[in-house]
């Protein structure tokens, strides 16, 4: 059974997460604060942590910090503060996903659900398949309705990696900086425009994109799994 | 003696060009302090006498000394010394009149000096005169410029000019001689001295006087070509042609001289008007600054810069000066005592600026640096400190009212608390309500699966719309506090709007929403956060309105450099009275439905000026609510093409 370890002072979010997490399935740990937290971390290994920002002892940042020098599963962060700053902040120091309050409990079950899938990669399959998309990795090729689509190499690189992170927000920054390099980090004009073209050529209607969702002032995340 | 009853002596001292005066100011203060005099003022009557140089600066020596015994000091205009004097101050209610006597021993001055104090003493009605003597080298040395003839300051150019006009004059009237006879031609002479007494100064008049008579008796006078005269009535003629010419130039020119004084005062006069004209004109500190140095500039030809209390207070200065830290220092004095100081003025005069203090009736202002290369003279000094009065007034004037704007504000918001209370203590307790209610009832016993859905239903309505209160609230706090600045990024239309249909999905699952959007819609700079609830709550607003099944519309298009956004539906629009209110806070309209915070146009309008955008309501022509806003952007080069490419 997966465990699951909430860091959140609110008793009653604590609460409502165990109900609905213990109903699904899930063996749930508790802390009411940062240093608890990364001490039952470290004692019970749980497969994933879910995070809050406003901790009474010290910064969810800095929890966050603390725990990735050694913590290899996903941490997804449930906070009150959603501007886009903090969002991209929490994703760029190593969280996997950020869910904000008030959430909806489907959602959150969905995220974790992605978040735990990815940390196992049972050895990552070079062909990827989404629905009527596929993805081959090793050859450099995406079928539609098993029909080769037309990518330039930075359409496919672009895929690529959002595929391989199936469900998990990128960030502009990341994307950015992992296709284009580090020079390319405030060149938001080009993920935009590529963003777009991708959509024409995978998407079954490009205005109503299902696979490459727009996170509002964040980035991207690739929904693949309906 | 009572000293209550002395307290209505009002001194006036009479002063004049010479360092003379400067010690009658000394003894004229003393002597106001031992009467326990009201008032002292000093007064300088500025005549058709022509001031040199070196006068000119005695004068102006006298004005800072008088300012530094704290004795007011005006200059009046008068013909008549005396006139001037006893005019000005029967109007003041002068009750003592101070003068100084010169001694001297030449008779003719002792007859004008005489002639001076009686003048004084039969134009002066009642006032008490006070003569103080005093016996310098000075004051004959004055004495003997003023019996001087006035004055010879007219150019080489002009004696040579009005002699050869005579000259000429003199040609011409020899042809014309045999014609009209010797007497018409004296005449013409005297008209053509006139005329010359226009435009140039005694001097030049005197010599054409002179030379027109000499003239007229060589040549036309018989015997002609000799001085001889042999008619009486001639010689009679000649003396009165020589006086007329003399007194009808040197009454010209002394007339022009005083119409050139009124004239350059007039002239300061209308500056003053024309500044203190411009200044009415503008509002705002920055733009009165603007106007104030370029005024300055204009009339004055010098480069200031004024520095407001603010600037002061934070030690930033916004100047094209740059200051050291002593010239900085300086700059705080002159603020916080309210004295000039700098070069030219009587403290920290080794500096290379002037500093001005602006004082307003009731605030610290600022100070106004100068750049000057030469001192002001005293009607410039006098000039100078109206206009910095006004400057004064205006600022002052500025800063009230930026506090009764903010007061103003301030009770705005403190309306607005009031109001946030009263609807949103309304708007909380209904939902809540329903959380309550429903949870209780799930809890009190066991019901049927269909009424346990309905009542979850219910609690889950209740907390989106709970949700949504709260955004509503905190995106209007966002805009309170005046912080909001927009994070521009480059933004893709569709993807706007699809997040915008996604999250409303369930509010607009009733209705049938309409997109347009060019197909060469470029990338813009927007900020993707605000844009996506600007369009949410209008997208709302129209789901809340319009009837259920109807088609709502959203436009884009590009003018310039404007997104253009167009959104309506066919509700029933605003009624007439209501378009100037919809996007106040907290107004709803008659008709609007229930569960509405009447924060969210005021929210959409807020977020649309961050992006210094405009919003606009209107009922469409189909009848239905129509919002249309414009956004300036910047608008991205990189178009599809290219990146292919």
């Amino acid at each position: 059974m997966d465990s699951i370890l909430i860091i959140d002072d609110e008793i009653q979010i604590r609460r409502l997460l165990e109900i609905t997490l213990s109903a699904n399935g899930y063996k749930i740990i508790e802390s009411g604060n940062g240093k608890d937290g990364c001490g039952m971390a470290a004692s019970f290994n749980p497969s994933l942590i879910i995070l809050d920002l406003g901790l009474p002892d010290m910064d969810g940042i800095e929890v966050l910090k603390k725990l990735r020098e050694w913590y290899q599963h996903p941490i997804i962060i449930l906070s009150v503060r959603k501007s886009e700053d903090d969002i991209v902040r929490a994703l760029d120091n190593g969280a996997n996903d950020y869910i904000s309050k008030p959430f909806r409990t489907g959602e959150l079950m969905a995220r974790i659900r992605v978040a735990i899938r990815q940390s196992r990669p049972l050895e990552q399959d070079v062909l990827m398949q989404f629905g009527n998309l596929s993805v081959d990795l090793s050859k450099h090729l995406a079928f539609k309705n098993n029909e080769i689509i037309k990518l330039t190499s930075t359409e496919f690189s672009l895929l690529a990696l959002m595929a391989k992170n199936e469900g998990r927000v990128l960030t502009h920054t990341y994307i950015l900086k992992e296709i284009w390099g580090y020079g390319y980090l405030e060149q938001t004009q080009y993920l935009r425009v590529f963003i777009a073209q991708l959509r024409k050529k995978i998407e079954d209607n490009p205005s109503k994109p299902k696979l490459l969702i727009t996170e509002s002032g964040i980035g991207y995340r690739f929904n693949g799994s309906d | 003696m009572n000293p209550g009853e002395i307290n209505n002596v009002r001194l006036l001292v009479a002063v004049g060009h010479t360092a003379r005066s400067a010690e009658l100011l000394v003894y004229a203060s003393e002597l106001a302090k031992t009467m326990h005099a009201s008032s002292i003022q000093a007064v300088y009557v500025e005549n058709t006498y022509e001031l040199t140089q070196r006068q000119r600066k005695e004068l102006d020596y006298n004005a800072r000394i008088a300012k530094q015994l704290g004795i007011e000091f005006r200059i009046i205009s008068n013909y008549d010394t005396v006139k001037g004097i006893a005019g000005f101050a029967l109007q003041e209610h002068i009750t003592h009149i101070v003068i100084d006597k010169p001694k001297t021993f030449n008779l003719l001055s002792l007859l004008r000096w005489g002639n001076f104090v009686i003048n004084l003493i039969r134009n002066s009605e009642h006032i008490h005169v006070c003569i103080f003597g005093f016996d310098t080298k000075e004051a004959r040395h004055q004495f003997s410029e003023k019996m001087n003839l006035p004055s010879f300051t007219s150019g080489g150019t002009e004696y040579v000019i009005s002699m050869l006009v005579v000259v000429l004059t003199i040609v011409l009237c020899y042809w014309l001689n045999d014609l009209v006879g010797y007497k018409v031609v004296s005449f013409v002479l005297l008209f053509v001295v006139s005329i010359l007494a226009f435009a140039f100064g005694t001097g030049p008049i005197l010599l054409a006087s002179a030379l027109s008579a000499l003239s007229w008796n060589f040549y036309f006078i018989p015997p002609n070509f000799t001085f001889h005269i042999n008619n009486t009535e001639d010689v009679l003629m000649f003396f009165m042609f020589f006086i007329i010419a003399l007194l009808n130039g040197v009454l010209t020119s002394r007339i022009r001289r005083q119409e050139m004084r009124i004239r350059k005062r007039e002239e300061r006069t209308h500056a003053l008007y024309s500044l203190t004209r411009e200044l009415s004109e503008v509002s705002g500190s920055n733009e009165v600054k603007n106007v104030v140095m370029q005024g300055v500039k204009k009339h004055f030809r010098v480069d200031t810069c004024i520095l407001l209390q603010e600037e002061l207070k934070n030690n930033q200065p916004s100047s094209h000066f740059r200051f050291t830290s002593d010239e900085w220092d300086s700059i705080l004095y002159c603020h916080e005592q309210g004295l000039v100081c700098g070069k030219f003025t009587d403290q920290r005069i080794n500096e290379l600026y002037s500093y001005f203090p602006l004082i307003g009736t009731q605030l610290k202002i600022g100070v106004l640096v100068m750049k000057r290369t030469k001192q002001f003279t005293y009607g410039e000094e006098q000039f100078w400190n109206a206009y910095l009065g006004q400057v004064s007034g205006k600022f002052e004037r500025e800063m009230l009212r930026d506090v009764a704007q903010k007061a103003y504000m301030l009770d705005a918001s403190d309306r607005l608390y009031k109001t946030l209370f009263n609807s949103i203590s309304h708007e909380l307790r209904i939902p809540v309500t329903a959380v309550m209610g429903a949870s209780d009832t799930l809890l009190a016993q066991r019901y049927p699966e269909k009424v346990q859905k309905e009542l979850l239903t219910e609690i889950n309505i209740a907390s989106v719309r709970l949700n949504h209160l709260i955004e509503n609230l905190l995106n209007m706090s966002r805009l309170e506090s005046g912080r909001l600045s927009p994070r521009y990024d480059w933004c893709d239309v569709h993807d706007l709007i699809n997040r915008v249909i996604e999250t409303l999905h369930q509010e607009l699952y009733s209705f049938s929403v309409n997109i347009q959007i060019p197909d060469d819609l470029p990338l813009v700079k927007l900020d993707f956060g605000l844009m996506e609830q600007v369009l949410h709550n209008l997208l709302l607003n129209s789901a809340q309105h319009a009837p259920l099944q109807s088609l709502i519309n959203l436009e884009f298009s590009v003018d310039g450099q404007k997104l253009i956004i167009i959104v309506y539906d066919n509700g029933p629009g605003f009624p007439d009275e209501e378009l100037d209110f919809v996007f106040d806070k907290f107004y709803r309209g008659k008709s609007s439905r229930t569960g509405g915070t009447g924060l969210g146009l005021s929210i959409v309008k807020g977020f649309v000026e961050a992006h210094k955008g405009h919003i606009a309501a209107a009922n469409h022509t189909g009848g239905g609510a129509q919002f249309t806003i414009q956004i300036p952007i910047v608008i991205s080069e990189i178009t599809d093409f290219m990146v292919t490419n």
